[in-house]
């Protein structure tokens, strides 16, 4: 990293580096525009009356926040008034003990920006405009967009007139010729398709605040330009990496220090690697480049994922994951293109030639570059059976078998399954009375359909809620199934007395439950098999079905940034696995709470393998956590890049590591019933960790302190 | 195959230090040395043994309740374990809240144990590994061993045994085509072999020697206690051994840990040896030592 870079680093980890809004009076008599043309027309006064703000040391510009005060970029949702009040009566406030409202995500096309410039896009529109003759509204939608374009390309114009008069009056021959460039670079791009690596990354950086989110796949889409500059010489690997740094710093400081979301990282998320159109492996030496270039930058954000396949070298995987180990910052996670892209075109009949290039936003959120992630409902899926044990024990308390039992649940879940989407669709109601045509210009779709991207413009759509508790519910099925059914361990009415009391005067059924429960991540044939019945009944419910706006179902297990999990959990009563009332749920694909008993290799295999239908190719994560022993030693390493090598190649959507902690290993020492599952490596041995000493248990929590 | 049983103490998986790939190391119960720092005490038994562990005892008496065999005194000033009396039942410890009772070991045939381990098969394929056999000491079972070894071939799968090699020859030879790595202990020099483990060395040597004499791969494993055997003697021994052989790949520097010590106490024993962890300059040193006195690798283990 230069110095300049270090620089630009220092001063973003030290305070907010976009310039202040200038607040802007527009007038109100353009209130009686149709919404598009209203929009377009003050988003673009108000992009004129900013500052064009850069400092000695930035080679690319654009820095801008949109204050709110009209309809702009759709991630943040700035601006957009039907889903403020949205989000202020339903975001973080869980409805029934079932659902929650979450934020969403969507990307820009950038790579589509970069390829055909603004002036492709106006094209798009004229030829769009033939389709709707008569239709004023979609025709207003339209020049609504092509507005948006003159107003962008003026903004981009002013950057390179600012440009042109700072290098008239610069001493310093570099930083003149520097500033030339620049204004070239802006007299280029967005309007014009960029023709160089530099115009292309100028191009990203720019428009990057007009859909703040993932950069998609700059790996693919920035390949050709860094392949044709390297070749003919006119760029450097090195100049390569520090035009990217600089975009990272960007992304970094889009996130204002100083909000809630100032230290996490999934602000912004994209993807390296990754099958390419003609079914080749697509990592390449950018690829490389931008892990290299991100991994010399002490920044939060953005994050990545490589996306590994069966043509991913081992080579690629290992340095990944060294990159991974080392990066104190934890921005990297991997998932798998297999399952995903198995599951997108069998499960939601996405065309290869789609499912191929889809990206992560986010915390770990499928998507499209140019689409929308729709849903983002976290929901308790416990509930359907605490309703099942509490609202139909009559029933459940006549069944003869599992079979007869699961049968009541399935009417349970597919009753709370219903109801979720039901809930769905209206927040998504709500959310579409805002009308966009900034990001709507960068959706794919939308200049098709002439739709605002929130009215149902955007054609690459995915929808997915989250599942807390999903392991919660499968343990329980097991031991429903194991205690009552198969080994018959107690009754059905013993069980449910014990759950009415909260465990209370139950606490040898409890033991016996916790100590001998056949428990989800342990590859026995019990658990694995609930886990796929399970999983089985949600493909059979989300099969055909769709929301509102005809987009497939998914599903998925992550929290995001809120405590969804506890927040359920507070409200949800005791549960068969052994779960107390108000403990709260599990989030995930695996265990947390050390009922995995039989080693990482059984439990990777049993979440490998839970979903038979390809339903939970939504939102879902894995969280491993790994002795820091295992990362320290490279001979161990190896072992452990091999081991999620096989995981991946035995169908595992996605994992994120982690090297436990000291903080975690003082937490488990303190309360052991919880973190059972934590293996250590003492000595070239591994134990678990709270069965240790307590003076092994020290050396352990000395050691962890994480070296990098 | 299936009626062949013995005590397994544990199954270990993802095992990274017992040979090449990811493995799975099958623990036998039950050895015939009792080397004084043995930092899994509860395997030199061959029967299952019950190990609780007085701090996290709440007193709450239902160990003493379930307990068909009156093993358990449990009152307010303690909990008494009659250990002579325990039949392994696994009562106590189903019905302990506080995880302060555990059985290590249980009987189990080959085929159970193979069931295990072929669990984990593609992870094996996709790394080279396979399985280990370990104890304890497996040549004490012999034909346990044997059986276990078979079946592993039989499934194609990578094998190892770790082994202080005190078994006759004869416990040795009918596994030489089944084992593709020997995994052998060099505790300490011959002069104090036998203080410190409780069997001599000759015996151990010479199985080697036919060993190496076989064409049997192997790595040499040792236990670095400080103060113990961790003289200029016996690393001169270790490199001797190591010089003589021919088939030697590795040897594997084993610092002290003192996690026997914990074990002891749960299972009502006093530790034979105290100590805290070998310091890495200790290893440092003797890996150093033998760097001047064999041309074999040596590495910390």
């Amino acid at each position: 990293m230069n110095e300049r870079i270090e620089r630009l680093v220092r001063t973003v980890r030290s305070g907010d580096i976009f310039p202040e809004c200038v607040k802007v009076e527009y007038d109100e008599f353009d209130r009686k525009l149709a919404d598009p043309l209203r929009i377009a027309k003050r988003l673009s006064e108000y992009m004129e009356k900013q500052p064009c703000h850069f400092t000695d040391d930035n080679e690319l510009v654009g820095l801008m926040r949109f204050d709110g005060s009209v309809e702009s970029a759709l991630f943040p949702r700035t601006g957009h008034s039907f889903f403020k009040e949205t989000k202020e009566k339903f975001y973080c406030k869980p409805q029934d003990n079932l659902c929650t409202f979450e934020w969403q995500h969507s990307n820009a096309d950038f790579g589509k920006i970069i390829r055909l410039g603004l002036e492709g896009f106006r094209n798009e529109i004229i030829e769009s405009r033939q389709k709707f003759p008569n239709d004023v509204p979609r025709l207003c939608f339209l020049a609504g967009l092509e507005a948006m374009i003159r107003g962008i390309v003026r903004r981009a114009q002013q950057y390179a007139l600012e440009c042109r008069k700072r290098a008239a009056s610069c001493a310093d021959h570099a930083r003149k010729a520097a500033l030339l460039r620049m204004a070239s670079n802006c007299t280029q791009v967005p309007e014009h398709p960029a023709r160089t690596f530099e115009e292309a990354v100028q191009c990203l950086y720019f428009c990057f605040t007009f859909q703040p989110d993932s950069i998609g796949r700059p790996d693919q889409y920035l390949y050709p330009l860094y392949r044709a500059g390297i070749a003919d010489g006119t760029l450097t690997r090195e100049h390569a990496k520090e035009l990217l740094q600089e975009l990272y710093v960007m992304i970094h400081g889009w996130t204002r220090p100083s909000s809630s979301n100032g230290d996490k990282g999934a602000e912004s998320h994209f993807v390296i690697g990754g099958y390419t159109i003609d079914h080749r492996c697509g990592w390449n030496e950018l690829s490389e480049l931008i892990l290299d270039s991100l991994m010399e930058t002490d920044l939060i954000r953005p994050q990545i994922s490589l996306r590994w396949n069966k043509l991913t070298p081992r080579s690629v995987l290992y340095k990944v994951m060294d990159c991974e180990r080392k990066d104190k910052n934890k921005r990297i996670a991997i998932v798998n293109d297999e399952p995903r892209i198995a599951s997108l075109m069998n499960f939601n009949h996405v065309p290869w030639e789609v499912a191929y290039d889809y990206i992560m936003v986010g915390c770990n959120e499928p998507a499209f570059q140019g689409g929308i992630s729709l849903g983002g409902n976290t929901v308790n899926i416990v509930r359907s059976l605490v309703n099942t044990l509490r609202d139909r024990r009559v029933e459940v308390l006549d069944c003869p078998d599992f079979e007869s039992f699961y049968a009541v649940y399935e009417q349970e879940l597919f009753r709370d399954l219903e109801t979720i989407l039901a809930y769905s669709n209206r927040f998504n109601m709500l959310r579409s009375r805002d009308c966009n045509v900034l990001t709507s210009l960068f959706m794919a779709g939308c200049i098709e359909r002439a739709a605002s991207v929130t009215h149902g413009g955007a054609a690459r759509a995915r929808w997915c809620a989250n599942f807390m508790g999903s392991t919660n519910l499968i343990d329980s099925l097991c031991v429903i199934r194991q205690f009552v059914y198969e080994e018959k361990r107690c009754t059905m009415a013993k069980l449910l007395a014990a759950l009415d009391a909260d465990w209370k005067g139950h606490e040898e059924l409890r033991n016996r439950i916790l100590h001998k429960g056949k428990f989800f991540g342990n590859n026995d044939p019990l658990s694995n098999d609930t886990a796929h019945r399970f999983y089985a009944s949600v493909g059979n419910f989300a099969a055909g079905r769709t929301d509102l706006f005809g987009h497939a179902l998914n599903f998925g297990n992550l929290t995001g940034y809120n405590p969804h999990f506890a927040w359920f959990g507070s409200q949800t009563p005791a549960t068969p696995d052994g779960r107390c009332a108000g403990a709260a749920l599990l989030f995930g694909s695996g265990q947390s709470d050390g009922k995995d008993r039989d080693g990482v290799t059984s439990h990777l295999l049993a979440v490998a393998h839970m979903d038979p239908t390809g339903v939970m190719c939504g939102n879902t994560i894995m969280n491993l956590s790994v002795d820091e022993a295992i990362v320290r030693d490279d001979g161990s390493f190896e072992k452990l890049v091999m081991l999620i090598e096989t995981y991946f190649k035995e169908g595992g959507l996605h994992v994120q590591l982690n090297h436990v902690s000291a903080e975690d290993l003082i937490a488990a020492k303190k309360d052991p019933d919880k973190y059972k599952s934590i293996r250590v490596r003492v000595s070239g041995f591994s134990a678990t960790f709270v069965d240790l000493t307590e003076s092994i248990q020290d050396n352990v929590i000395a050691r962890t302190v994480n070296p990098v | 195959m299936n009626r062949e049983k013995a005590v397994v103490f544990d199954i270990e998986k993802f095992a990274v230090h017992d040979g090449p790939g990811i493995r799975t190391v099958v623990f036998l119960k039950g050895c015939p040395l009792h080397c004084i720092w043995c930092h899994n005490p509860e395997s030199q038994t061959f029967a299952p043994e019950l190990l609780f562990d007085s701090a996290k005892c709440t007193l709450c008496g239902r160990c003493a309740a379930v307990c068909p065999q009156k093993c358990h005194a449990v009152g307010a000033d303690g909990h008494e374990l009659l250990r002579d009396r325990c039949v392994h039942c696994g009562r106590c410890t189903e019905n302990c809240p506080a995880d302060a009772l555990k059985v290590a070991g249980r009987e189990m045939s080959v085929a159970e144990v193979m069931r295990e381990v072929l669990a984990d098969r593609v992870f094996y394929e996709n790394s080279g590994g396979g399985l280990t056999v370990s104890g304890g000491e497996p040549l004490s079972r012999p034909l346990f061993t044997r059986v276990l070894l078979e079946a592993a071939k039989r499934n194609r799968l990578d094998t190892a045994i770790e082994t202080c090699g005190f078994a006759p020859w004869s416990a040795i030879s009918p596994l030489l085509e089944l084992v593709d790595l020997w995994l052998w202990d060099v505790k300490a020099a011959p002069e104090h072999h036998k203080e410190l483990t409780g069997a001599e060395s000759a015996p151990i040597l010479e199985n080697l020697r036919k060993l190496d004499a076989a064409g049997a791969p192997t790595v040499l494993r040792c236990p670095l206690v400080p103060g113990v055997n961790d003289t200029a003697t016996d690393l001169a021994h270790i490199a001797a051994v190591a010089n003589s052989l021919k088939h030697v790949r590795r040897i594997d520097l084993e610092p002290y840990h003192p996690l026997g010590e914990g074990k002891c106490r749960k299972l009502g024993r006093e530790p034979g040896y105290r100590g805290d962890f070998a310091p890495p300059e200790t290893v440092d040193k003797a890996l150093a030592a033998l760097k001047k006195l064999t041309p074999v690798p040596a590495a910390k283990g």
